[in-house]
Formats: structure tokens, sequence, C-alpha cells
């Protein structure tokens, strides 16, 4: 469970770093730079692509940079950065003429796809093949290879946009669900459609790579 | 009610989000007593998600640090 009982510290640091960086202390700038700028450009990326995401990206800092002293900490440095970025986002779409293809910000709607294949469940809503649990190696030569993190990272990439920009959010950055409605403007009930949808596509995804492998 | 592998299927995310209703919750834990595919489906979301934290971030180009820096240093000349 993430959120609620560490907001306090995290809370009390981002205030100090913010007030650093307001205060022009160069090196608490890296350390926001150092901090967010990949994460910055993959969340950019999932939302508009490769070509539009260091454009976005550029702009949010200088809106950062510009609006500095708007920062009233009432959500936390990185949300309030992100909302900028959205909105940078939605601005780049809008001058390219690109529809955003996201239900973000209250437009258009989710759509009724199954987060998971109809195909593999009986008419009675059985599983129609049973579930084999990840055996207890196929996890550990997961991580102990480290290759949990790679895996997810490329499956990734296959998942819708709205639905890998919720995901990254969600559980690769640890964002709250409050969080992640802010930045995108999504209902509490949108985001977690999409975050099922996503996660369920990647379990798909590792399943079948797990079952590939366990076959050579 | 949560009767059914898929019921449960569509659950999980609005389980672990403690969003299911009382009744809701009931069936998912009778259904979870008898089907091991579910718990293995179960435990296997949590793994992705377990998984998901482990996804790497590139570090900042170069390029991108110097040219921040760049602007942080003009606007502390503005101000």
């Amino acid at each position: 469970m993430n959120g609620g009982e560490d907001r306090a510290p995290i809370a009390r640091a981002d205030e100090a770093l913010y007030a650093r960086v307001e205060d022009g202390d160069a090196e608490a700038f890296d350390e926001l730079v150092d901090r967010l700028h990949g994460p910055m450009l993959r969340f950019a990326r999932s939302i508009v692509g490769e070509q539009g995401a260091r454009e976005v990206v550029q702009d949010t800092w200088a809106a950062v940079l510009d609006g500095l002293e708007r920062f009233e900490g009432r959500s936390s440095l990185k949300t309030w950065i992100y909302r900028i970025l959205a909105n940078r986002a939605k601005t780049w779409a809008a001058r390219e003429r690109r529809t955003l293809p996201v239900p973000f910000f209250g437009e258009g709607d989710l759509g009724d796809e199954p987060a998971v294949d109809p195909a593999r469940f009986s008419r009675r809503g059985k599983w129609t093949t049973p579930i084999a649990p990840w055996t207890a190696r196929t996890p550990e030569e997961l991580y102990l290879d480290r290759e949990a993190g790679a895996l997810v990272a490329r499956e990734l990439e296959n998942l819708p946009a709205a639905q890998r920009a919720v995901v990254i959010l969600r559980d690769v950055e640890g964002s709250s669900s409050e969080e992640v409605c802010a930045i995108l403007g999504l209902s509490e009930a949108n985001q977690r459609v999409l975050l099922h949808r996503g996660r369920s596509k990647l379990r798909a995804a590792l399943e079948h790579r797990l079952a590939r492998r366990q076959a050579t | 009610m949560i009767v059914t592998c898929k019921d449960l299927s569509e659950a999980v995310t609005d389980h672990r989000e403690g969003r299911l209703g009382a009744a809701d919750r009931a069936g998912w834990a009778i259904h979870l007593a008898w089907c091991s595919s579910c718990r293995a489906y179960v435990a296997q979301m949590g793994l992705v998600i377990d998984a998901a934290r482990e996804v790497p971030c590139a570090p900042p180009a170069d390029d991108d640090r110097a040219a921040l820096r760049a602007r942080f240093a003009e606007r502390a000349k503005r101000s």
C-alpha cells in the first residue's frame, strides 16, 4: 500500500527542495531534473509518442521555471509538474492537429473493451484452461536476472496509450489514484478501468512469454 | 455478486483498490477458496505490479541536463 503513511516525510522533503529551487539553488534544480526528467520523457512518450515527447517536456520545464512562484504546495511538486506536462501535451496535440488518442480531460469515453480475452472463459464464466501458477522457479529467475522490470518495460510499449499512461503513473512511478486523476483529468472510475485493462494485458503478455520460455 | 472466474478476473483491480462492496468481497473470498486458477491469477496480477516497480528509467542525457542548467541560470539572472 503506497500513499497515506509516508505522505508527511515526502511532502516535507518536497517543500525543502522547492524552496531551494525557488531560491535559485542550481544544485537543487539539478536534483529535480535528475529525478523527474527521465520519467517525464517516458510519460510524455506514452501520450504523444516519441516525436512530440521532447518538445512537450522542454515546454514543460520552461513553464515550470516561469511559473515556479505559483506552486502552492497543494499537491506534490511532481503532480504539479506532471499536470503542466499533460496540459502541454494537449496543446501540442492541438497544434499538430492530432487528437490525443486518449480519453483524458473528460474527452472521449473508454468503450467496452474486455480486460481479459473472452475466449479464455467458458459460457459459464470458468477459465477454459486452468491458470498455472508461475512456478516458484520462474519469479526467482525473473528477479535474479533483474528481468522482471525489463519484461514489463517491453510489454508496456504494446499497451494502448491511455492504459500505458495510467500504468506508468500508478504502478511504475507509484503515484496515488488521486494524483493520476488530477494529472490526466480522469474520473476515479475511468482511471481504475484503464489501470485494470493495462494490468490485465500485461499479465497476459507475461504469461505468454513465460509459457514460451518454459517450453524451451 | 462475484460468482464465476470471469467475474473475479474483472474485479481484481477493484478489490485491490478497496472498491468492492461487502457482498462482492464475500463472493471473492468464497470463489478463491475453491478455485486454484483464480488464486494463481490474483497472485500473478500482484507479480505484474511488483515487476512494474522495477521498470528502469534512463537518466537525463548530458545535453538535456546542460540545456536545463542554462535555462535555470537564465531565470536566476532575470530575477
